[in-house]
């Protein structure tokens, strides 16, 4: 009976001695990011790795289909995508019998801009249909890669399934931003967050009809109205996880859903979507 | 051996085992301590705990810059004094007196006169506040959607005082 439990004893004391295991705060993790949050999730990662040295995170930058399919290929470990799966996608993770997790990050708005001098900055929220189905003999649009989050929202969101068949369709969305400086009469759609320095553009407020009042309301992208859902191109940001036990991705999912990246979100002006929230006029 | 008087038949005897038989005792634990020692940390943890606030972030929306003008001449005007009466006027008109069970009458027929009126109701800080809501009510009854509310001013309570005195 007393080799038993000595046995035991020093059994129990050498095997918390796994130097090796993976926690939330430590070991080794590639998060592959949306074009659409790059700067965001990177300041993120700087933070985390400043606080918990033993964590080493890579942030690699992909589009939001190429995302996807890393996911749904098993290829990954965290995502952090613009827009959830569509349902194509949902059945290939379904055929492939992988489970992931779904985290909500922070909701996102798609800026409508223009050069700096294009007169006005107001668009009504029709017009942007027109200038993607490309009825607009004034303007030319831009827009993002079809892989990207943005594309995939406009489609959607705002064409109903449609292709945005009027549009110039340029690789990331860095061109878009140069195609809009360069060009006159050039409209173009982008991320907030890839929107670092915007005096040299007209951000449009997007004008949606209030039907109370039978008025149109003119509104600018601003993280007080995409977490009221006011600003009519708000999308919400996901997380997807395919860690299956708790280590460093939900570790620093976790920092990201709390306060503190929550407070990164916002100075990002990204609209936070997991902490409470108090919009003040 | 003792006691054998002998001629009688003899017992076996057994050998004495060296390993004397063990007395088991009744194990009794009583659990008072335990249950005062329980009751004593959750006590503890029950006055102690304190639990977290979650912390709000603030957005400060930016400011409006939509604003719609209205004519004062087409503004119907509802004011309602500390007593709890009612006036109307129309436009830069004098407030006149009007019974609230005129109201829903009255609402309607401005709604057929013009659906988009703008109306105004003000109200004394110290009137009631179901009169506000009945007046509401009323607006919303009377499908009068363009509606604002606001408080009395001063000037305004004169006013209403040289409206409410006996002519």
């Amino acid at each position: 009976m007393r080799i038993i439990v000595s046995l035991l004893l020093l059994l129990s004391l050498f095997s918390g001695c796994d130097e090796s295991r993976e926690t939330p705060v430590k070991g080794s993790l590639t998060v592959y990011v949306d074009e659409g949050l790059e700067n965001v999730v990177k300041a993120l990662a700087d933070s985390f790795l400043a606080t918990y040295k033993n964590a080493e995170i890579s942030v690699q930058v992909v589009k939001a289909r190429e995302g996807a399919v890393k996911i749904v290929n098993g290829e990954a470990e965290m995502f952090i995508s613009t827009r959830e799966f569509n349902d194509e996608e949902i059945n290939a993770a379904r055929a492939n019998k992988l489970e992931y997790k779904k985290a909500k990050f922070c909701y996102d708005g798609v800026y409508v801009i223009g050069r700096f001098d294009a007169g006005t900055d107001t668009i009504s929220y029709s017009s942007l249909k027109n200038f993607l189905g490309g009825r607009s003999k004034t303007y030319r649009t831009v827009i993002p890669s079809v892989n990207s989050g943005v594309y995939e929202f406009l489609k959607t969101g705002l064409l109903g399934g449609t292709d945005p068949a009027g549009a110039e369709v340029k690789a990331t969305e860095s061109e878009v931003l140069t195609a809009v400086k360069s060009g006159k009469n050039v409209i173009g759609f982008v991320s907030a967050n890839v929107m670092q320095d915007s005096s040299e553009y007209t951000i449009y407020k997007i004008g949606v009809q209030d039907s109370l009042r039978n008025t149109i309301q003119y509104l600018e992208p601003h993280p007080g109205y995409y977490v009221q859902d006011l600003y009519p191109l708000t999308r919400l940001c996901v997380i997807y996880l395919t860690e299956i036990n708790i280590g460093l991705a939900s570790g620093f999912t976790s920092y990201l859903t709390g306060n503190l990246g929550q407070k990164f979100v916002l100075d990002n002006k990204l609209g936070p979507a997991t902490v409470p929230v108090k919009v003040v006029r | 051996m003792a006691g054998d008087a002998g001629g009688g038949e003899q017992r076996p005897q057994r050998k004495k085992s060296k390993h004397k038989p063990k007395r088991r005792m009744g194990v009794r634990m009583d659990m008072t301590p335990m249950v005062d020692v329980a009751f004593l940390l959750l006590t503890f943890f029950m006055l102690t705990t304190v639990f977290r606030r979650p912390q709000t972030l603030e957005i400060k929306l930016p400011p409006s810059s939509t604003k719609s003008e209205i004519s004062e001449a087409g503004l119907l005007i509802f004011r309602v004094d500390e007593g709890g009466e009612l006036y109307f006027s129309k436009g830069l008109g004098a407030p006149e007196k009007m019974e609230f069970t005129a109201l829903p009458g009255f609402l309607k027929d401005k709604y057929r006169e013009d659906p988009n009126a703008v109306i105004l109701v003000k109200i004394d800080r110290k009137a009631k506040y179901q009169i506000m809501v009945d007046i509401i009510d009323e607006l919303n009854m009377a499908k009068l959607s363009k509606y604002s509310v606001g408080s009395l001013a001063e000037e305004e309570k004169e006013e209403l005082k040289k409206a409410n005195a006996p002519k």
